[in-house]
């Protein structure tokens, strides 16, 4: 028995906290709502969503608050788990927060190159007070990208963002965006040697399918959006990947147009990912999520893997419920909102 | 248990004695200041200013300073004196004696550095630039340096008509991203050198011109950093080697002359130089704890958490700068939890070093109990039931001796596991591995050698009685931790506490029962194992029906039957796990005798007593090494995760009194 992981007890738990956060019934009245403020008193009366409006200012319900609100609700659910779980399994599980610190260290990067004041920043963080790994108080004392950029040195995200400027942050913020998710990557791959080997495959099996989709996406974007050359997409990508592998990845980044993309994800995956994506208005986020969440359906795992596919839920479930946010807002009739969702209600 | 009682102290005075109360209670170095800001209101802060604002001071109305105008002037202010000493060859230091001199304060010290820097500010300028410049050619050096091929002319592939080049390096993680892609790039990689400093490979990248912005962006991507050599050091890397040095030779001999030319000056200001340090240090270190008081029109109020033990004291230093101070004091106990007091240890010579193993899992919660006073003990008589032997202990004992002023804890940890493992040897009799049937002189209670048959099941059984041992004193604690933080659901109904030892308890004597090892009726622990994980399923109802909560389930019954359920098939098997892990301490034990008989063995097959002395002292060295690490590691794994995870949590803050350095 792994001293580490209380497995059945995690288990249970997870299934308990899957019950209540995809209610079908609860999610047909959010797709409902009338107003943003009925929206997040809904998610009040939800027990697993309540739990990130614990904090919250009650008058606080506008996009902005809700989006931040979201972002804690995945925190606060993986610092409950990690009572189920210590030494490197814990330090494992740890590695998932980082997401939170990327979105919070990239908001003062955003802030700063576009020379705005860093005042109530703070109440936009999501990240883990418990578990930072930045020194945020310190981050926030910086005035200018250059600044930062020295007050970063000694943490993971230096060695991607040494030679930052405000033009980079500006003008390449994919630059910023993949280098920091190259290091939470990197550092996610390295806590996973340090699990029992069965875990560790199962880690690595999940992990490489997100980043095979990461990559998806990132490749589409940057073909789609961004005029930079095939090399960069290339060193950009993140390294890992299940079924993508090196060679495959080359191919991919080297596409002449979006149209061959398509079809060489397509014969890579035995999957059509594009087959949605046909509609103007929708997003490949939307397409990508809505593949994860078909693997995270179909695949059972009976190790680490269970508790590994629950944070990809969670990650699934914010953006589903940002995109009712937006849909809310934008009056988008409550048909179409339903088919941007990953979440098939 | 073994955590020092905290109070805090609420001090509230006239802002006219702020400096000078503040002053005294950075020199008392008895406060730590409360961080819990956003609880200050737990205290109620602004009414209690405002309550004794009339009775504190007369009717003058005192201006403060921004503290954080404070802070600022003395950062700068601190970075020129610093600048100004490493200038001057001056190591700067905190001396308190120097503050404690009459009649010198901020004003005099700005004044002063001032006028220092009026004298020989340019000078000292002059000479931190040139060491600067000194610093970087030399690192500019290192890296030319490390160009293999020192005669290749830099000069010739300067000014190509079609071509640029870049000499730089990239992070390792970078270098196979490009060589996995070398097939498309315009531009040709070449590996020149390896700086020593960095370990970093030097590359020359050499690209087309029509080709300049692409190659940037992905220089860019790859995080290349240029080595930019100045115009100045043209020509070969040899050429540039010599150049280079001949600047830092012309950069000393100016620096020689510059100091020279201060130094009458330097002898006359050294100590008003270390005055001004002291007093920027103080004024900033005010300036902090202003930052974190309240203040009304007249009065300010501080919250600062002190040992109880020293309340007396802090309230002195006090008084002695004015009588026109209020100090009220409050339990942690008396605020709710979010107001966390700080942890301070306080153990006895014996426990004291195992401090540091209770720190590397966390400090204690100032409401937990400290786990150092049982760990020390159990720790001790793991590693000595592990690892007993007269010799091999006596060794640890001298090597901790020695390492004593070094490394203080982590020796007084290896005194104490030495003298465990010695204790061990002489209820095993075992000296350096020999045997008492080997050298019958040494003391020994067991009969025969731990390897011996009628020995091991005792060993082992010795190994397990231990575990049940450390593991009862585990769910005391466990037990104890809970009901103080009155959690009942945990304390009395959860696993860790009344009810998960009496299911432990009545597991092990159910496996007792049928094993048979004593005649105990099965029935009885049966009856009591599955009753009491009957409670364990139903902690949660059954303490709303103790505490009166209504619901007695806080969600649905369905949903938290299965969780419950789960839960108790996990603390079964925990359980199982627990006991069969503390079979390793009997395990250890023989591992132990038997590893040496190995050696021992070899030995006997050595042709001449020369080498079988060899290998008995390399055998020796190999056990106090390597099994003695494995050892440590195997205890260490029974506290952290059999024992601390049934009672510790370790979320304590640090007592860090407000100091100057």
């Amino acid at each position: 028995m792994n001293p580490n992981m209380a497995f059945y007890a995690v288990n249970t738990k997870i299934a308990t906290k899957k019950g209540r956060i995809l209610s079908k019934g609860d999610w047909n009245k959010f797709i409902e709502c009338g107003s943003v403020e009925q929206l997040a008193d809904l998610l009040k009366n939800n027990v697993e969503f309540a739990k990130a409006f614990k904090d919250a200012d009650s008058s606080e319900s506008q996009r902005v608050n809700l989006e931040t609100i979201l972002g804690k609700f995945r925190r606060i659910e993986v610092e409950n788990l990690l009572h189920y779980f210590s030494g490197d399994y814990k330090e494992f599980l740890k590695t998932f927060l980082v997401e939170e610190e990327i979105n919070d260290l990239s908001l003062i990067i955003r802030k700063l190159s576009r020379e705005e004041s860093l005042d109530g920043i703070k109440d936009r963080f999501i990240h883990s007070e418990l578990f930072e790994t930045l020194d945020f108080d310190d981050l926030l004392t910086a005035t200018s990208i250059d600044q930062l950029s020295k007050k970063l040195k000694g943490t993971a995200y230096y060695s991607g963002l040494n030679n930052l400027t405000k033009e980079d942050a500006l003008k390449r913020d994919f630059h910023i965006e993949m280098k920091l998710y190259m290091a939470y990557y990197r550092s996610l791959f390295d806590r996973a040697e340090k699990l029992d080997k069965e875990d560790r495959n199962a880690a690595k099996e999940i992990i490489g399918f997100k980043i095979d989709l990461l990559n998806i996406q990132w490749i589409f974007r940057a073909l789609k959006y961004y005029s930079i050359s095939s090399e960069e997409i290339f060193i950009y990508s993140l390294e890992g990947g299940k079924i993508i592998d090196y060679s495959k990845l080359k191919k991919l980044c080297y596409s002449q147009s979006i149209d061959e993309f398509k079809g060489m994800v397509q014969d890579f995956l035995k999957y059509d990912l594009f087959k949605n994506l046909n509609d103007a208005e929708m997003d490949i986020n939307v397409v990508i999520d809505y593949y994860m969440f078909d693997y995270l359906k179909t695949k059972k795992y009976h190790n680490i893997g269970i508790v590994i596919s629950f944070v990809y839920l969670l990650d699934i479930i914010v953006n589903d419920l940002t995109s009712i946010t937006e849909g809310i807002q934008y009056n988008v009739p409550k048909d179409k909102l339903k088919e941007y969702l990953a979440f098939n209600i | 248990m073994a955590i020092e009682k905290m109070v805090l102290l609420k001090i509230i005075g006239s802002i006219e004695d702020m400096h000078e109360i503040l002053k005294e209670l950075i020199f008392c170095e008895n406060a730590h200041l409360n961080m819990n800001v956003e609880n200050s209101s737990a205290y109620n802060n602004y009414l209690a200013v405002h309550q004794y604002e009339s009775e504190i001071i007369g009717s003058s109305i005192y201006n403060i300073v921004d503290p954080n105008n404070i802070h600022n002037s003395c950062s700068d202010c601190l970075s020129s004196v610093e600048e100004l000493s490493r200038g001057l060859g001056l190591e700067l230091k905190i001396d308190k004696k120097l503050l404690l001199e009459n009649n010198y304060d901020y004003e005099q010290a700005k004044k002063d550095l001032s006028r220092i820097q009026l004298t020989i500010g340019g000078r000292v300028n002059e000479i931190n630039n040139k060491r600067q410049q000194i610093s970087e050619l030399l690192e500019l050096k290192g890296k030319i340096d490390s160009i293999a091929d020192k005669d290749v002319d830099f000069n010739k592939i300067a000014d190509l008509n079609y071509f640029y080049y870049e000499i730089g390096s990239f992070v390792t993680e970078n270098k196979s991203r490009l060589k996995k892609n070398y097939e498309n790039l315009s531009a040709i990689v070449l590996k020149i050198g390896n700086i020593k400093s960095s370990a970093e490979d030097l590359y020359m990248i050499i690209y087309p011109k029509q080709f300049k912005e692409e190659t940037d962006n992905l220089l860019k991507s790859l995080n290349w950093s240029e080595l930019v050599i100045p115009e100045e050091y043209e020509g070969s890397a040899a050429e540039k080697l010599v150049k280079i040095d001949a600047k830092i030779d012309e950069l000393q001999k100016d620096i020689t002359s510059l100091s020279s030319s201060i130094e009458a000056e330097t002898e006359d200001n050294k100590k008003t130089i270390f005055k001004i340090y002291n007093v920027f240090k103080l004024e900033d270190k005010i300036a902090e704890l202003e930052q974190r008081a309240d203040f009304g029109n007249n009065a300010f109020a501080l919250d600062v958490w002190v040992e109880e033990k020293n309340k007396a004291e802090v309230e002195k230093v006090i008084a002695s700068v004015t009588d026109k101070y209020l100090i009220s004091s409050k339990t942690p106990q008396e605020f709710s939890d979010d107001v966390i007091a700080p942890t301070k240890l306080k153990n006895n010579w014996f426990s004291k070093p195992f401090e540091m193993i209770v720190n590397m899992y966390g400090l204690p919660a100032y409401d937990e109990i400290d786990p150092t006073p049982i760990l020390a003990i159990t720790f001790c008589l793991a590693f000595g039931i592990m690892f007993g032997d007269i010799g091999q202990g006596l060794v640890y004992v001298l090597a901790g001796l020695l390492l004593r002023k070094k490394m203080e804890a982590a020796s007084g940890v290896a005194i104490r596991l030495g003298a465990s493992s010695m204790f061990f040897g002489c209820i095993y009799g075992s000296l350096f591995g020999l045997e008492k049937h080997e050298l019958p002189w040494i003391p020994g209670i067991l009969h025969g050698s731990p390897l011996s048959p009628d020995n091991i099941p005792m060993i082992l059984a010795a190994g397990i009685l231990f575990g049940i041992l450390a593991l009862t004193v585990s769910y005391v604690l466990g037990t104890a931790n809970s009901l103080k933080r009155g959690d009942i659901e945990e304390g009395i109904f959860g696993k860790n506490g009344i009810f998960g030892y009496i299911f432990f308890i009545s597991f092990i004597m159910t496996i007792v029962a049928l094993t048979g090892i004593f005649n105990v009726p099965m029935s009885i622990p049966l009856t009591t194992l599955l009753i009491s994980l009957a409670v364990l399923i139903m902690k949660q109802p059954l303490t709303s029906l103790v505490t009166g909560h209504r619901p007695l389930f806080h969600e649905s019954p369905g949903e938290y039957l299965t969780e419950s359920i789960f839960e108790a098939i996990e603390t079964i098997l925990g359980t199982l796990s627990n006991s069969i892990s503390f079979v390793r301490v009997g395990a250890f034990a023989l591992n132990h005798a038997g590893l040496f008989l190995a050696f021992m063995v070899i030995s006997k097959m050595m042709p001449n007593i020369f080498l079988q002395i060899l290998i008995l002292v390399v055998g020796n060295i190999l056990i106090l090494s390597l099994e003695g690490l494995v050892v440590l590691i195997q205890s260490l794994r029974l506290h952290y995760y059999e024992m601390f995870g049934k009672y510790f949590k370790g979320g304590g803050v640090a007592f860090k009194p407000i100091k100057l350095n």
